[in-house]
């Protein structure tokens, strides 16, 4: 046997509603008020988590690689035959490009700060190779003399390769150069607080001298999420003749550039194949293809989160304006006027979800603690939770305000009728 | 075909108890037509709630058509109640959702008739009360005493012994009042009992036996007898 | 009855469209959501080895000099094995099917036709116990036979993709075809062979990569066509590399290296069998590191082991699994709105004889109609969504489909979370005392 006050109470509409405070209204069905309490509170957790993700991944995405990355086309091609062959045909095909309208200057290296190959190398105190004397990791840029040229790097100190420092390259094993050029990034790192010019360094086991800076040159693959992500040598070395050649050309000549430079090339020499030419533009969307996609998706969940809550919100705001039709003509019948009615509603919810905020925050710390045990995420900072939260009660007042609206043009004519 | 003896209903809230019925004595045979008056809050509702098995005595002995309700569980109340209760409510509750066919049908589902049986049996019930032709509309279509029409149709369908009647006329005009109150007659003169709560003591007068409910007891059982036309007068709002 | 509810629910969807308009679209959206990262999730952890997974082990060999604190993976484990270790592996006088490998992207060139050269093929050097261990099925022809593991021969088995464009589909056994410049004899055709995730080489080719093996070679050619690997090459120790030679002889990791153990007992004599080939190479002077040893994983291990489904994955699913408990709550706090509503007509059909099961079974058959509704729509999300992460995620070009199997799993999980999102709110209305919906209109 239930009592009345168990059951559900939409038809106890007494006059307590017109003088109670709101609390007792709220009280009175609490259910939908938790329901509500919970869903804000779990949207703002995972929005201000979402946000926090996004926030990390634009910051890596807008880090600089170094790189004049407008003017930049990347040619991949697959050179036939012996060794000699090879490299004439690599020659005669820079030529070949070096000579189109609007081009700067050509290249081969091996690395690009947004390409997938990656060559990197222990950087030691001594000869002796241990972990006391070896601290650092730096990606090797083989491209011989023309880099900072090509690849429009800013030289802070120091100099350029000198002509007879540049090699040839090969495929595998040991260094034959015995300079280098490096970034500003790792030159900090290796002699913190003094210029690494004509300073000595250890590659494999062989002595090379620092003889310039660079402002600064991206590690390969947009990948390296620490601090070191721009410790970077370049070498005098040419890379192997299996290493893609780059062209710098005017930024408004590329396209045009990406579109041809396969047929010019197939045309002057059909013995090799050009494996694809790539943009430095292209290179980083999908170097970045991960990191945006993740963005995205986070971004589209907070919007239908969001979306979400708001259809709930209104679902239950228009609910609890249906069943106190009389309750609201009543109280208009004894003098409240439209505004009353709105600002009652909009303070009642607004109540609701600030209750649901302040849970909404001890969760976005639970469920970032979560995400720091499972995955490699860092401490939420405050501010996203703020943020979110601001977000939330925005639209839960939007999502409110127009069934509120509805309610305050009810006639108080209502409060007469006896049915 | 009702008995009801020394029963007590008793709402308990966090602070008052509120005795509805107390010590509630009353017995209707079968084929009687009996209205019941009484003043706002005496316990006609609860009364009509109980005889309808729609709520449990808090204790007294309650026997309905030979059968003793104590004890029986909510489920097997609620069968009881269909095979054996109509009800025609002052609000009508017809279900808005539907058309007039599928409003009389919902007591005939419960009772798991074949298609064909519950056909025939809607269509008998609507042609009763003469809205065979507007079985395919909604109720809001309808004029309040067309309403009340189905919903004795609805009653009806079930063929049920006893039909309880809350304020059946009290949303009605006269003339329709009138109407309605023709056809409750009409039924009970085929062996219906109908027990009605009214506040009109014009009403109250046709019937052949009236019992007035004061402060949860049978005050008055004279048959005939249009006692308190006081009482009568208190018009009051339906939050009673 | 159970049609009668049904008849109810959904003459009852019209009677309020916006609200369980919105009860519909929020359990779409928590389904198309979900089921979205769902499936993606499913076809990512994708176990391809099937029955295999479990006899099927690749070799690791923490085989490096103590001058290294530690190297690897998190374990200490690098996830490629040496030439040398290859060869003395695969050198072992043991019962066991096994095979080493590595790809390789070189330009094959056919004898006849207008464009004869190709780069679009990739080829694999391996042994002749290879195609038995993966399971590839044989077109034409068959496998070099197991002497030419040990004697090579200039042989070469292509799979239909590569039959197609050099022999327009034709049985090719005994034809040739050259691979960068060395000519090679066809002996057999095999049909398309495209585990995903691709789990025989995940140490230099990734997971989803959409390079595949059409051509493999027998392993014992490795030293004399001099063919360097396409792939991730990590090295620890400064060696000098000129030739080939040296290349094989070097400490650089480009290899895998699979065996088939087909019980626990060969299981453990091939554990006995690494441990005592780390002592011999200790012995040598090689594998200097005190945490020197070998270590088997079955390709379940494996793929776990090698993170195939990364991190990113694994916060969208568990997010998205978040947001379909969030449109479940919405969805229960609007299902009671609704309930409420139809507060009246549960009384009503509660004085007209239902029982309170009766007004149970006719409110969840209402949730699972919404609940059809909303998985259908749903799915058409899913769709969509899938769509969107393969234009977001080329690698997962060829996995990110819904199934007929996930499709009707979505619409099951869509009809579960309604009903357990409808059972409170029915509950409520039940529970009521139905008189107290009588009298109010």
């Amino acid at each position: 046997m239930t009592s009345p006050q168990e059951s559900l109470s939409m038809n106890k509409q007494g006059f307590s509603w017109s003088v109670g405070p709101i609390s007792r209204s709220l009280l009175k069905n609490p259910v939908s008020a938790i329901l509500i309490i919970l869903q804000v509170a779990l949207t703002l957790s995972i929005v201000s988590n979402s946000l926090f993700i996004i926030d990390a991944r634009i910051e890596k995405m807008n880090r600089p690689t170094g790189v004049v990355e407008d003017e930049l086309l990347f040619v991949h091609p697959l050179y036939l035959g012996e060794k000699q062959d090879r490299l004439f045909q690599r020659d005669e095909d820079l030529a070949a490009l070096r000579a189109l309208p609007g081009v700067k200057s050509v290249m081969q290296i091996n690395a690009s700060p947004l390409g997938g190959s990656n060559n990197s190398n222990t950087i030691c105190e001594s000869e002796i190779e241990s972990t006391s004397t070896c601290h650092t990791d730096a990606s090797l840029f083989m491209g011989g003399g023309k880099v900072i040229q090509s690849y429009g790097l800013t030289l802070l100190e120091g100099r350029e390769f000198f002509e007879e420092e540049i090699e040839d390259g090969r495929l595998m094993g040991g260094l034959k150069t015995s300079t280098l050029i490096i970034t500003k990034a790792l030159a900090e790192a290796l002699f913190p607080g003094e210029s690494a010019i004509g300073k000595v360094v250890y590659m494999s086991e062989k002595a090379q001298t620092i003889v310039g800076v660079v402002e600064r040159l991206q590690r390969p693959g947009a990948l390296i999420d620490d601090d070191e992500f721009e410790f970077s040598a370049i070498l005098p070395m040419k890379p192997s003749s299996y290493a893609p050649l780059v062209v710098r050309a005017e930024a408004e000549s590329i396209p045009e550039l990406a579109s041809t430079v396969k047929s010019v090339l197939e045309a002057e020499n059909s013995g090799r194949l050009i494996n694809h030419v790539i943009t430095m533009k292209e290179q980083r969307k999908q170097g970045y293809g991960d990191d945006f996609a993740m963005t995205l998706i986070l971004s589209l969940t907070i919007v239908l989160l969001v979306i979400v809550t708001a259809l709930g919100i209104t679902g239950l705001v228009s609910f609890s304006v249906g069943s106190r039709t009389k309750q609201i003509g009543i109280r208009r019948a004894l003098g409240a006027r439209k505004v009353d009615v709105l600002c009652h509603f909009l303070l009642e919810n607004g109540l609701i979800v600030i209750v649901g905020i302040i849970l909404g925050f001890a969760l976005s710390y639970v469920l970032n603690q979560q995400l720091m045990t499972f995955y490699e995420l860092s401490k939420l900072e405050g501010v996203f939770v703020l943020a979110s939260a601001l977000l939330v009660l925005m639209i839960a007042q939007l999502a409110t305000f127009f069934p509120a609206l509805k309610a305050s043009r009810i006639s108080p004519a209502i409060a007469t009728r006896t049915v | 075909m009702l008995k009801m003896k020394g029963v007590n209903k008793v709402y308990t809230t966090d602070m008052i108890e509120t005795h509805a019925l107390r010590e509630f004595d009353l017995s209707v045979e079968s084929g009687e037509f009996v209205t019941v008056t009484g003043p706002s809050g005496s316990g006609k509702t609860t009364f009509l709630n109980i005889a309808g098995l729609l709520e449990t005595a808090t204790s007294g002995s309650y026997e309905l058509d030979g059968v003793d309700i104590l004890g029986l569980s909510d489920s097997q109340r609620s069968v009881l109640r269909n095979q054996k209760v109509g009800f025609i409510f002052q609000g009508f509750n017809l279900i808005p959702d539907l058309n007039l066919f599928d409003n009389v049908d919902v007591p005939l589902r419960y009772r798991g008739l074949s298609a064909k049986e519950r056909k025939a049996r809607i269509e008998e019930a609507l042609a009763r009360v003469g809205l065979a032709a507007r079985a395919k509309h909604v109720p809001s279509q309808l004029s309040g005493g067309q309403q009340q029409r189905v919903a004795i149709a609805r009653a009806l369908a079930g063929k049920p012994k006893f039909l309880l009647a809350d304020e059946p006329t009290g949303n009605l005009d006269s003339l329709m009042a009138r109407q309605v109150m023709e056809l409750l007659e009409e039924i009970n003169t085929e062996g219906t009992t109908i027990v009605m709560v009214t506040h009109d003591p014009e009403l109250a007068a046709r019937s052949k036996r009236n019992i007035q409910i004061v402060d949860g007891q049978v005050c008055d059982m004279n048959s005939y007898s249009v006692s308190s036309t006081s009482i009568a007068t208190q018009k009051e709002s339906t939050l009673a | 009855m159970f049609a009668y509810y049904i008849h109810l629910s959904l003459r009852q969807l019209r009677a309020m469209p916006v609200l369980n308009g919105f009860i519909a679209l929020a359990i779409a959206l928590g389904i198309g959501v979900s089921m979205t990262m769902m499936t993606l999730y499913q076809a990512l952890s994708h176990n391809p080895a099937g029955d295999k997974s479990s006899v099927l082990f690749n070799v690791q060999l923490a085989a490096y000099g103590a001058e290294l604190e530690t190297w690897g993976g998190h374990d200490g484990l690098p996830d490629q094995i040496t030439y040398q270790d290859a060869k003395n592996l695969r050198n072992a006088d043991l019962p066991f099917k096994s095979s080493p490998m590595y790809a390789i992207g070189e330009v094959i060139e056919k004898s006849t036709g207008t464009k004869r050269l190709s780069n679009h093929y990739k080829g694999r050097f391996i042994d002749s116990d290879f195609f038995s261990m993966f399971e590839l099925e044989f077109i034409y022809g068959q496998p070099w036979s197991s002497s030419v593991d040990e004697h090579p021969e200039r042989l070469i088995v292509i799979d239909e993709n590569l039959n197609q464009w050099a022999f327009n589909g034709k049985n090719s056994v005994g034809e040739t075809l050259r691979v960068k410049e060395n000519q090679f004899t066809v002996v057999g055709v095999v049909k398309e062979w495209r585990p995903l995730p691709q789990f025989h080489h995940l140490g230099s080719r990734s997971a989803f990569s959409r390079n595949f093996d059409n051509y493999f070679l027998p392993f014992s050619l490795v030293p004399e066509l001099e063919l360097y690997g396409q792939g991730s090459i990590n090295g620890w120790k400064s060696e000098s590399i000129v030739e080939f030679k040296d290349f094989l002889q070097s400490e650089l990791i480009w290899m895998a290296y699979w065996v088939e153990l087909p019980t626990k007992d060969a299981v453990s004599d091939y554990q006995n069998f690494l441990s005592a080939y780390v002592s011999e190479q200790q012995s040598l002077g090689r594998f200097t590191h005190p945490q020197a040893r070998g270590r088997l994983r079955d390709v379940a291990e494996w793929l776990s082991y090698k993170a195939v489904v990364n991190e990113d994955n694994r916060i969208l699913v568990g997010l998205s699994l978040l947001f379909l408990l969030v449109c479940m709550v919405n969805a229960v706090a609007l299902l009671l709105a609704k309930f409420m509503r139809k507060a009246n007509e549960a009384g009503v059909r509660r004085a007209l004889g239902a029982r309170r099961i009766d007004i149970f079974q006719q409110f969840l058959s209402d949730v699972s109609v919404l609940g059809g509704i909303g998985g259908i729509a749903g799915l058409m999300l899913s769709v969509l969504g899938l769509w969107a992460l393969r234009v977001l995620y080329p690698e997962f070009q060829n996995i990110a489909h819904l199934d007929f199997g996930m499709a009707l799993v979505t619409l099951a999980v869509s009809m579960g979370a309604a009903i357990i999102s409808g059972i409170y709110p029915a509950y409520r209305v039940c529970k009521a005392q139905p008189s107290l919906f009588l009298k109010a209109q």
